[in-house]
């Protein structure tokens, strides 16, 4: 078999440890909570990454790969109410600047109730993100994944980072 | 959402090629049977559902970029495409049921205010009550949110004609054929001892 050749599983190996790496590159952004993207940049790189590990669970012993798959899929979950929030602020907001007189008090009670709903969604993510940076997952990415996931490693040695929804 | 379809038959010990294809058959075919959402503009549920599919599909071929090279790159392309038209679509989904939800909380609000208030009044006073109740002040916050709700309407509905076209232009283009034909297994020569005839 030739290096442009790999198995399926030296493949997938190396791509879910970039993956875990950009996750984890990407998580300490999300502490400022006016960096709208940096929440945005993360549930990208999680939901990628839950990409690669679907498709490769018959590649790996379920036994350590389950709970990781699991943790990559609960990323995507807690970031996903303070994304939403943020995107209904950005557009109910611009719609208030556009709106008649006579139209704003409604939008303006909307974004009230929505900025109350995310401030709460912030507050679980947070807890959530640092738990799990840590607690022993980052390492244990490394160990199974290689050193593309730890996120010490410079970003040059790994897979460019991606933008997009 | 709906949960991707399972791949069967992958081989962790094949090469990667082989693997990628037979998972690019996966979610092309998930992709593909989601095709009648594009031809409802009520089927909401399974417009949301194709976009998740088209997102399945275009992370499947960044996944896989070098094994499916260049057509592969025009395919993630189209693939993106859906995906954002499919995203702004189900944006503006959001927004209406937002919308309507607030509504229906404020109209609740107001109505169970008005029969606690009818409850506490002499029967003789309820009529100018109602009056009032039933006209709205100038600043009631129902008249933006009723503006908002139907200019979110109407974006829908020009935002799913755009889906649709995309999807017909894609049609059009052999998107099916091209992601088939990347699917498929490459071509093997037959070798002089195996060929028959």
């Amino acid at each position: 078999m030739t290096e442009g050749d790999q198995t399926f599983r030296e493949t997938m190996r190396a791509l879910i440890g970039e993956r875990w790496g950009v996750v984890w590159r990407t998580i300490p952004a999300a502490a400022d909570p006016g960096d709208l993207e940096a929440v945005h940049d993360i549930r990208v790189a999680s939901r990628r990454l839950r990409a690669a590990m679907d498709v490769a669970t018959g590649a790996f012993p379920a036994g350590w790969y389950a709970p990781l798959h699991k943790t990559a899929k609960g990323i995507t979950a807690a970031l996903g109410e303070v994304r939403d929030r943020d995107v209904l602020i950005q557009h109910l907001t611009a719609e208030l600047e556009q709106a008649p007189p006579h139209e704003k008090p409604g939008i303006a009670l909307l974004i009230e109730r929505v900025e109350r709903q995310r401030a709460k969604a912030r507050v679980v993510m947070a807890a959530y993100l640092r738990e799990l940076t840590t607690g022993g997952v980052p390492a244990e990415t490394v160990r199974r994944f290689g050193s593309a996931a730890d996120p010490a490693t410079p970003v040059e040695a790994t897979a460019p980072k991606e933008r997009g929804r | 959402m709906t949960r991707a379809w399972p791949v069967d038959g992958l081989d962790p010990d094949a090469p990667t090629a082989e693997n990628a294809r037979r998972i690019l058959a996966v979610r092309m075919a998930e992709l593909f049977a989601l095709e009648p959402a594009m031809w409802l503009e009520s089927a909401v549920r399974h417009q949301h559902d194709l976009r998740i599919a088209a997102k399945r599909l275009r992370y499947t071929l960044e996944l896989f970029r070098e094994e499916f090279g260049a057509s592969g790159e025009r395919q993630i392309e189209r693939a993106k495409a859906l995906q954002e038209v499919l995203g702004a679509l189900h944006d503006h989904d959001v927004q209406i049921k937002l919308v309507e939800d607030e509504l229906l909380r404020i109209g609740a609000e107001s109505i169970a205010a008005l029969l606690a208030e009818v409850a506490a009044t002499a029967a003789d006073e309820v009529e100018s009550l109602a009056t009032t109740a039933l006209r709205p002040p100038p600043d009631d916050p129902r008249r933006g949110l009723l503006a908002l709700l139907g200019r979110e309407h109407a974006r829908r509905r020009t935002q799913y004609r755009d889906a649709q076209r995309l999807w017909w232009q894609f049609a059009d283009e052999g998107f099916r054929a091209d992601l088939t034909a990347l699917s498929a297994s490459p071509v093997v020569a037959k070798d002089e001892g195996g060929a028959s005839g």
